[in-house]
């Protein structure tokens, strides 16, 4: 998942003030939008986390915006407003907050989905996701894997899912091809490429 | 990133990505402009410089998408643009992709089972995308041209428009691109490296290439024209 933050302030002081305060992040853009107008140009982001800082009476506006980007990103709105201003409600960075504040929270902001940024922690396939594998690459369909294995189709469709992330192949064939160069499954007297 | 603009030199924008030059060659625009900037091309060309520039600027920043402004334009010209797109891959891009793989099969050292393997499954994918772009252009743009005349009163509504739906087309990109996804993170993380590194390389270039193509045509389909067919859907069959 990139990361990627919006600050959308219609102010070139405040916009460049505070993208170098928050400085270089590792694998994060920085984007500064003005005038909100041109915001509708990235409503083709998709995969990202994005921290949108944004005046919070020009919130209700790009509600709808909002909502649309959030459908293909995880969207974290962070208000941008004088001191002593209601901050009760969300994050929110203000003008006397100091540069490492705004770092931190910024930083708070963006490992929201930490589990989806860092990959899961073992990559190695547990012994029955090989066996799952195995099937998968023999063309069995997940009601006949479950069958063999004696467990539910909803345990099949989470190795899979987990095999998937792990290993970073999605398509079926893409998998067969991964079990026979790990010589998972045995093809002697057939030529593998049948299998694919 | 900064933006292309009507005032930009032709010149300056293959300096700034090169890859852009098979997208600007889809225009009927060819190098050798000298100082010439974007409208002056395009008043050459007759090209709506508009569309020329939004395409352009897509492809160039993969965040740069005016949703809006690419709605407007008129569904003839973004078919038209598909189009061209797809002769690209089938005249250019796939032959292409094919010849590297051909020449990095043909260096194999050592057991080639596995590269034969990775042929297999690049052919099964190839299949795949000839079948989906012929299926775009044999029943899915026509039948977009169709409705959009419809729309403008140029053709009188036919049973063949009534009884088809954008929607019956929606969702086939994901298998595509996660085949091609498969094949490029197989060779890299996983098939062990006998062969020449370079036409290893050069095969890699070239699917990284289409992918990213692949991408930004998808975009180009599934956020603009769908949506705009929708619509039109709307007005004319409801």
């Amino acid at each position: 998942m990139k990361r990627k933050i919006i600050i959308m302030l219609d102010s070139d002081i405040l916009s460049r003030g505070l993208s170098s305060i928050i400085g270089n992040l590792p694998e994060t853009e920085i984007i500064c939008v003005a005038p909100p107008e041109e915001l509708e140009q990235y409503a083709g982001i998709t995969r990202s986390v994005i921290a949108l800082v944004i005046r919070p009476e020009q919130l209700a506006r790009y509600t709808s915006f909002v909502h649309r980007l959030g459908q293909t990103n995880t969207v974290q709105v962070i208000t941008f407003g004088l001191p002593g201003a209601d901050r009760t409600k969300g994050q929110s960075i203000t003008l006397d907050m100091d540069g490492e504040s705004i770092r931190q929270l910024i930083l708070k902001v963006l490992n929201v989905d930490k589990n989806e940024i860092e990959p899961p922690p073992s990559m190695q396939l547990s012994e029955r996701e090989t066996e799952v594998l195995r099937l998968v690459a023999r063309g069995y369909a997940n009601k006949e894997i479950a069958a063999r294995l004696f467990i539910s189709v909803h345990t099949v469709i989470s190795h899979r899912k987990n095999i998937t992330e792990k290993l970073g192949i999605k398509s079926i064939s893409g998998l067969t091809v991964y079990a026979i160069l790990n010589k998972l499954i045995d093809t002697s007297g057939q030529n593998p490429e049948t299998l694919i | 990133m900064k933006h292309f603009k009507p005032t930009t030199r032709m010149s300056d924008i293959i300096h700034t990505n090169y890859l852009l030059l098979p997208v600007i060659n889809r225009f009927g625009v060819r190098l050798g402009f000298g100082d010439k900037t974007v409208e002056e091309v395009c008043r050459e060309k007759k090209l709506n410089a508009g569309f020329f520039l939004a395409i352009l600027n897509a492809y160039h920043d993969p965040d740069y998408f005016p949703e809006k402004e690419l709605q407007g334009f008129s569904t003839h010209l973004i078919i038209d643009y598909l189009k061209k797109t797809h002769d690209y891959y089938r005249e250019y891009v796939i032959p292409k992709v094919e010849s590297d793989l051909e020449n990095l099969m043909g260096d194999c050292q050592g057991n080639c089972r596995n590269l034969r393997l990775i042929r297999s499954f690049y052919d099964k994918y190839k299949v795949e995308l000839l079948n989906h772009l012929n299926e775009e252009d044999t029943r899915v743009f026509p039948y977009m041209t169709d409705l959009q005349r419809v729309y403008d009163k140029e053709i009188p509504m036919a049973d063949k428009v009534r009884n088809f739906s954008i929607r019956n087309f929606e969702e086939e990109h994901t298998d595509i691109d996660n085949k091609l996804f498969d094949l490029k993170n197989i060779i890299i993380k996983y098939l062990e490296p006998q062969y020449v590194d370079n036409m290893c390389n050069a095969f890699l270039y070239a699917i990284f290439q289409l992918e990213q193509d692949l991408i930004d045509h998808a975009r180009i389909e599934d956020k603009i024209l769908v949506p705009k067919i929708m619509l039109i859907e709307k007005a004319v069959k409801s």
